[in-house]
């Protein structure tokens, strides 16, 4: 999706752009709720609407969340954000990410972005005013720049011998979809829980996607579960939460871990979203970074490029890089900083925690720095 | 779309399939082209004017041989043969040696139409003796070279000598190929080559015989083109 994005906005300036895709882009119909969600916040929303990507997106679904709401535990303090106090009509939206892709894929085609699939990169040859990727079905095709979108695990990293520092969080996330009995009213919600925070992120009307991060045993065990015994305990975490479930979809897991690429480029190499920085994935910000990361390398390149030089300018990668470093780290730092601060239950741990919801509860202004950040990324 | 297969021989690619575990052993099956390689190398590479940044297209690249030699001297090399077992071995081996080639199962005639005038050189080695209609061949290579570039032929000629040391010496005698490699009434005058080259504005260069010396078991270069040939053209600039 990242890489649709990227290609859209080079697109757009001009550029003349291929995507390389491992499967053919999904064709948007209405049908059940995926497990798979992203949260958008409002910068990425705005970004989307240049490309002519938000408003397909929100016309097939896109659910607007007015509140989210942060509780430590089950009886623990708790902290909520609401649109209403900065006079915005959300802080976000909840998005199936198939869909995003199909409605990324839509507005690559009418910016005259081609397409292949089913291909990756295997190799490539440099030369000095391009590269020569070798396809792994035996292609080659010439490329000023190539832009890796290919995820964290990015073989194309790998084959530009860019380092990265990678952690493992020991946790996995279990995901489905839930149905409620009564409607969330557009409410978000996260409950820190020892082992891991539990999202509810609304879809729809009575719906939910479930985050669960768990230790990896633990979420092995909840997999294993009959469908009945899951949701019991699923309904024991929740609390109550939409009046109890009312149907329960097919649950699914992925591993937790964080990387961090060394560098954002190498040569004719650049790297976007996963590929250049894995974060947890509790508050739902690394689609966010991603399409920001999207924004900044079309930007650059695309003023590069109509200065009259190489897409794969050094100074314009670089300048890319520093415009989005920072943010990423930042919110690798807090992600990593709220897995530390609520992974346990140690007592002044909780302590901790306690004073830190109480200083966000009165402070206006504290609360406010968090939603301008939940809201801009 | 095409057939891929249309102009080729079943029975010719299945003998290459069954062989096709054993292009890589040097002292195997494939012992001679082994042997032959670094000639075709240097060659080829002086025919052409180097390697370097060129993109090659190698027609009938069975096992990788030619292929790999070529991409580790630098060129940008795509390798097509019609037996899917052969090119799983020439990926694989690719793979092994960290060597980039492009491998793909298409047909010399079918990538012309894809991608016409893409190749500064293409190569198409001891394989126009195994296709039913070689001049469709010849005819696909003009198209696929961009003007002014080269194409290098190599076959073996239609004589009694070359009936006697291709396939009774080399596959039956000397034991040089597996046997049943060849068939006789399907190799190639140079006068034919030459006629099916002017005939889509191929220009020779030059034609070298490739002698074997069975003393010592190597090859040379040299005039006696009446056994195996390599014949190189150029493509009339535009």
């Amino acid at each position: 999706m990242i890489g649709l994005t990227v290609a859209t906005g080079l697109a757009r300036c001009g550029l003349s752009v291929t995507v390389l895709d491992r499967q053919p882009a999904p064709q948007w119909q209405a049908q059940a709720y995926r497990r798979q969600v992203t949260s958008l916040n409002r910068a990425s929303e705005d970004w989307l609407d240049q490309l002519g990507a938000w408003g397909r997106i929100e016309a097939w679904r896109a659910t607007p969340v007015r509140r989210v709401e942060a509780v430590d535990g089950h009886d623990g303090p708790s902290v909520a954000f609401d649109a209403a106090d900065s006079g915005a009509s959300h802080l976000s939206h909840i998005v199936e990410s198939e869909l995003l892709v199909a409605g990324a894929a839509a507005a690559a085609e009418q910016a005259g972005v081609r397409r292949c699939h089913p291909v990756s990169v295997s190799d490539w040859q440099t030369h000095a005013d391009r590269l020569e990727l070798l396809l792994d079905d035996g292609r080659w095709l010439s490329a000023r720049l190539l832009v890796a979108a290919d995820g964290g695990a990015s073989p194309i990293r790998q084959l530009a011998g860019i380092p990265v520092a990678t952690g493992d969080y020991e946790q996995a996330a279990v995901v489905s979809v839930i149905e409620g009995h009564r409607g969330h009213g557009g409410v978000a919600r996260q409950r820190f829980m020892p082992g891991g925070p539990l999202a509810y992120l609304p879809l729809g009307e009575r719906h939910a996607a479930v985050v669960w991060s768990r230790p990896e045993a633990e979420a092995d065990r909840l997999l294993d579960l009959p469908t009945d015994a899951f949701g019991a305990e699923l309904e024991a975490a929740a609390d109550g939460w939409l009046g109890g479930i009312a149907s329960l979809g097919e649950p699914g897991r992925f591993p937790l871990r964080r990387v961090r690429a060394a560098r954002y480029s190498a040569g004719r190499v650049a790297l976007v979203g996963d590929a250049a920085h894995v974060i947890h994935p509790l508050a739902g910000q690394g689609a966010n970074l991603g399409i920001a990361d999207a924004r900044a390398l079309s930007a650059t390149l695309g003023n590069a490029v109509a200065r009259g030089r190489d897409p794969a300018d050094r100074l314009a990668l670089r300048r890319y890089e520093r415009s989005r470093r920072e943010a990423n780290d930042r919110m690798q730092c807090a992600m990593d900083a709220f897995h530390w601060g609520f992974g346990t239950d140690e007592p002044w741990r909780r302590a901790l925690r306690r004073s830190g919801f109480a200083l966000t509860r009165e402070s206006t202004w504290l609360r406010r720095c968090f939603m301008e950040r939940a809201m801009s990324g | 779309m095409t057939d891929p297969r249309a102009n080729a021989d079943a029975d010719e690619i299945s003998k290459f399939d069954e062989a096709a575990s054993r292009w890589w052993d040097p002292e195997g099956d494939y012992k001679p082209l082994h042997r032959l390689n670094p000639l075709r190398l240097d060659t080829i590479e002086q025919q052409i004017g180097g390697f370097a940044g060129r993109r090659v297209l190698d027609i009938g690249c069975g096992g990788g041989l030619l292929s790999e030699g070529m991409a580790q001297r630098g060129a940008q090399v795509t390798g097509i043969d019609l037996a899917e077992a052969s090119l799983a071995v020439a990926r694989q081996h690719a793979e092994e040696t960290g060597v980039a080639v492009g491998y793909r199962c298409v047909s010399a005639e079918a990538l012309a139409e894809e991608s016409p005038g893409a190749f500064d050189a293409v190569t198409c080695l001891e394989m126009l003796e195994h296709v039913p209609d070689p001049a469709a061949v010849v005819t696909a290579c003009a198209r696929l070279v961009r003007p002014g570039g080269d194409v290098v032929f190599s076959t073996l000629n239609r004589t009694s000598k070359s009936w006697l040391f291709a396939i009774v010496g080399a596959e039956y005698v000397l034991r040089l190929l597996p046997r049943g490699t060849h068939d006789h009434g399907r190799f190639i005058r140079p006068s034919e080559l030459d006629a099916w080259c002017r005939g889509v504005a191929l220009g020779r260069q030059r034609l070298r015989g490739i002698i074997y010396n069975p003393i010592t078991g190597n090859f040379h270069l040299g005039n006696d083109v009446a056994v195996n040939y390599m014949a190189h053209y150029r493509l009339a600039a535009e």
